[in-house]
């Protein structure tokens, strides 16, 4: 049978910032025998925050653009960034749906020689994983079970909002991320703000880093008042960076100390599919380089290399 | 428009990323998690960085986020 194919759409952090999540991505995919392909040419998504406040017309363009590399190759498009699926997610449907929008779109595309067609569809990493491949599939998949392992979950905004337009799940009582990540054999530990945005959505960290770190400063807070965990998972590189980096803006903005250790949902993967931390770089997140620390290899129940 | 994001909109058009890699030290690290230094993303690619600019001067987008220094 032929593998199923996405149209790998990086975004800006991940290949940027994070590249250890490109590279588990990558493991993760091949694992499970899924085929991820370049996206050539690809932009900024362009960022929801910022384009999509400004302006619609430009900001469903750009997306419209990015979308227009994928429907010439005839694949779908995954991506694991929350803000990159709102954008390409969001400006796909407008323009199915809005004909007014997709003409303006389209009349700004014929500068470039392109044109928005509608034949395509767009998938987040976690529902790519949970609809194409299946939690059984994923769960035999598992040679190092993190047994023990206390897990807080950051779901992040946009992967499942606006919920009626979607349709990914309930994001007041969302369980697919959950179930994802519990494949891991890690134990899910609730908290009363697990649901809240990690601050830096909405291009509130670019506007104001100090009431962005608010929010995760909150965030962890709330987790230790529900007793900790041992790390804690997101699918998204943005707030990764805001959740793991922010640590280190938080002690210095704040003087306040936080030692977690932040994965995105596909390092959790791969580490849980037995790879190795070196395989993908996990060491290379800002937190560690800026504080020249490792992960917390005794609460990850991982032995790491001498 | 609050200048931080104009500066990121205009990071956009120089660059066709919001958070761009603009850094030696950021290929490096690319480089050292086993993958190609540049991506396949419009960090290799300058003709999607040209198309990315004529449609911000097509809509005016490019006004909108244009420095007030350079309004002036």
């Amino acid at each position: 049978m032929a593998k199923k194919s996405f149209y790998h759409f990086l975004g800006c952090i991940i290949p940027h910032r994070y590249p250890s999540v490109e590279r588990a991505v990558k493991l993760v995919f091949k694992d499970l025998d899924m085929q991820l392909l370049d996206m050539e040419g690809a932009t900024c998504c362009p960022a929801p925050g910022v384009f999509g406040s400004f302006d619609r017309v430009t900001w469903a363009t750009i997306a419209a653009r990015n979308l227009t590399i994928a429907e010439a190759g005839g694949h779908p498009v995954t991506t694991g960034c929350n803000g990159c699926f709102a954008s390409l997610w969001d400006a796909n449907y407008e323009l199915k749906h809005d004909e007014e929008l997709r003409e303006a779109v389209n009349e700004n595309l014929a500068v470039i020689d392109r044109e928005f067609k509608g034949t395509i569809e767009v998938w987040h990493y976690v529902d790519a994983l949970y609809s194409h491949v299946g939690l059984e599939k994923i769960q035999s998949r598992v040679t190092r079970p993190f047994k023990g392992v206390r897990m807080a979950l950051h779901p992040g905004c946009h992967w499942m909002r606006p919920k009626i337009l979607k349709q990914k799940d309930d994001s007041e009582r969302p369980h697919i991320f959950r179930e994802l990540c519990e494949t891991s054999g890690a134990e899910y530990v609730p908290y009363k703000d697990e649901l809240i945005c990690c601050g830096a959505g909405g291009a509130v960290r670019t506007a104001d880093l100090k009431i962005a770190l608010g929010f995760t400063k909150q965030k962890f807070d709330s987790l230790n008042e529900a007793g900790g965990a041992d790390m804690m998972i997101t699918p998204c590189p943005f707030c990764e960076l805001q959740l793991d980096a922010g640590q280190v803006e938080i002690q210095k903005l704040f003087d306040e100390e936080y030692n977690l250790d932040i994965l995105h949902v596909v390092e959790l993967l791969a580490l849980a599919f037995g790879h190795e931390p070196d395989e993908f770089g996990l060491t290379t997140h800002l937190q560690y380089m800026q504080r020249k620390s490792e992960p917390n290899w005794q609460r990850l129940g991982i032995e790491a290399k001498a | 428009m609050l200048e931080p994001h104009q500066k990121v909109a205009q990071k956009v058009l120089e660059t066709g990323h919001a958070v761009p890699l603009d850094k030696e030290s950021w290929e490096n690290l690319r480089e050292s998690v086993g993958i190609e230094r540049i991506p396949p993303n419009a960090s290799g690619h300058p003709e999607a960085i040209e198309e990315i600019r004529k449609i911000a001067k097509k809509t005016g987008f490019d006004k909108l986020v244009q420095g007030k220094e350079k309004q002036e």
